[in-house]
């Protein structure tokens, strides 16, 4: 397991903070897409925080489950990237982003099929030789499933990590979020996934419509996901977590004691299986 | 239905509203298909929207929200994204704008886009080393006239015929809108990013040939060619380099082979 302990989504309004305070936080996940250009002020300031913390890239626009050919201009900015950098690993979503040169900037749902099994493992392996490492993926919060689906998300997962050699960022909002809207039991989920194979957690919050949850990071982590990620943790001893928050960012301090929650969180479970 | 043609329906679903994939979408009473496909093509637009919101907050300012909401709309399913960052998406909106709205608004609004995406442009275009006053004293004076300069990648030059600098400065600060659009004479604007601040000013004509040709690749005498009386233009070209090295403009100078 990776031991990386307790990190936070790196936001360009935290930047001086995290430079002056020093927060105590054990790592940054950074989004990658936003350091893919040619310097000024995200590199610069992306090059100081690496100095001071370990960091993670997390994409958004591998579309891995894309039936284009896998972009290699976006690869190599990756793996340019990851060579200034030095992520402890490199993770993207399972999902495609469009189809035929057009790019949605949304995580598109796949369907569970044995096709698409064979499709994406086929593409992780390009990916993880071409970048030399092994990757991670994570599952999304979705909104749609498919009639022509096989198989549940978490086979589809477990079955691709195993198939692929890949490993998995586990988004426990999004299993929660998607369990929410496909009614399914999101600890049928946690149970179905390889314990070896995850490697990180993501925590986040949501916005409920009605009848669903839309998986909007605008938001503490609700009640119901700790206590989701309490049973994750519990499956999953020592993984790395982090929280993600995209809108309506509150100052640092306000995400550093959100994270002690999940940090105590995982303290006292651990303790528990003690 | 295969993969490609799943993912060609959805997508086809979301930029033109196209039918096909709801037949493969279950729902649910609670949570139906259409609003589960909603979700999808609803949030394609906003999220686009939010993008060139950061990327065009002038603009925004300028149209007002709704009107910028619209174009951006319509921007997003008339021409989508292809590239792999949105941060590079948004480009068309100058030409959309041109297009959907007339006279002086229309014009300003234009050139307002234009002015950000320059903007956008220089906040990360690529860092580079700056060449120093000794640098330059330490080239040999015969050597001048075949001297080539290298200017920083993060320095744009955009013709404006309105007064859009205007409504963006006014977009910055305290958000007053200027009474009107106002055609203005037509002149070069210099930007430019210097270690992580950007500055911009306007070029004097003299200045604005002498700059062109060096952005062009022309040797030192060709630059003070650009500059009128021909025994005074070597003295005003170097005042003018010299303004342009304090600046951070240049980062490199070579001798032409």
């Amino acid at each position: 397991m990776s031991g990386l302990g307790f990190g936070l989504g790196l936001r360009t309004e935290h930047y001086e903070a995290v430079l002056r305070e020093r927060p105590r936080v054990d790592w940054f996940e950074v989004l990658t897409e936003n350091y893919l250009v040619p310097g000024g002020k995200p590199l610069h300031y992306l090059d100081r925080i690496c100095e001071r913390y370990p960091v993670v890239m997390h994409g958004v626009s591998l579309s891995i489950g894309g039936t284009a050919p896998l972009s290699l201009d976006y690869l190599r900015a990756v793996k340019r990237l990851a060579a200034r950098i030095h992520p402890r690993w490199i993770s993207d979503h399972l999902c495609w982003t469009g189809v035929d040169g057009v790019n949605l900037h949304d995580l598109m749902p796949l369907p569970y099929t044995e096709e698409a099994l064979r499709h994406l493992a086929a593409r992780i392996a390009q990916v993880q030789d071409f970048l030399g490492e092994r990757i991670l993926i994570e599952n999304v919060s979705s909104y749609v499933s498919y009639a022509t689906s096989e198989m549940t998300e978490w086979q589809f997962l477990a079955r691709l990590a195993e198939t692929a050699d890949c490993e998995l960022l586990l988004d426990i909002n999004n299993v929660y979020v998607s369990s929410v809207n496909h009614e399914f039991d999101p600890r049928a989920f946690l149970a179905g996934i390889p314990v070896e194979r995850v490697r990180q957690f993501h925590l986040a919050g949501h916005q409920h419509y009605g009848g669903y949850i839309v998986d909007t990071h605008d938001a503490p982590v609700a009640p119901a996901v700790w206590e989701l990620y309490r049973a994750a943790v519990a499956r999953f001893p020592h993984v790395a977590t982090m929280i993600e928050r995209d809108a309506r960012i509150p100052p640092l301090a306000e995400l550093v004691a959100e994270l002690d929650q999940a940090r105590a969180l995982a303290g006292a479970v651990e303790v528990e299986a003690a | 239905m295969k993969l490609l043609e799943l993912q060609r329906a959805f997508q086809s679903h979301i930029l033109h509203g196209t039918g096909g994939i709801e037949a493969i979408v279950p729902g649910s009473a609670r949570f139906d298909v259409a609003t589960r496909l909603g979700v999808y093509s609803g949030g394609y637009a906003e999220r686009l929207i939010e993008a060139l919101a950061q990327t065009y907050p002038a603009v925004r300012f300028a149209l007002g929200e709704r009107t910028f909401a619209r174009l951006i709309r319509t921007l997003a399913h008339e021409s989508p994204s292809r590239h792999f960052s949105v941060r590079y998406y948004g480009e068309g909106l100058a030409t959309l704008i041109a297009g959907a709205l007339e006279g002086p608004q229309g014009r300003g609004c234009r050139e307002l886009a234009l002015w950000e995406w320059d903007l956008a442009a220089a906040f990360d275009a690529a860092d580079a080393q700056t060449v120093s006053s000794a640098d330059l004293a330490a080239i040999e004076p015969a050597s001048w006239p075949a001297l080539r300069f290298e200017l920083t990648p993060s320095l744009h030059v955009r013709t404006l015929a309105t007064n859009a600098v205007e409504w963006w400065k006014a977009a910055c600060a305290d958000g007053t809108r200027p009474r009107r659009w106002r055609a203005r004479r037509p002149a070069q604007w210099v930007l430019w990013r210097s270690e992580l601040a950007i500055y911009f000013r306007k070029l004097p004509p003299a200045e604005e040939r002498m700059l062109a040709a060096a952005r062009c690749g022309a040797r030192f005498d060709e630059m003070c060619a650009e500059l009128e009386g021909a025994e005074a233009a070597p003295v005003r070209a170097a005042t003018l380099l010299h303004g342009w090295l304090k600046s951070g403009w240049i980062v490199g100078a070579r001798i032409a082979p």
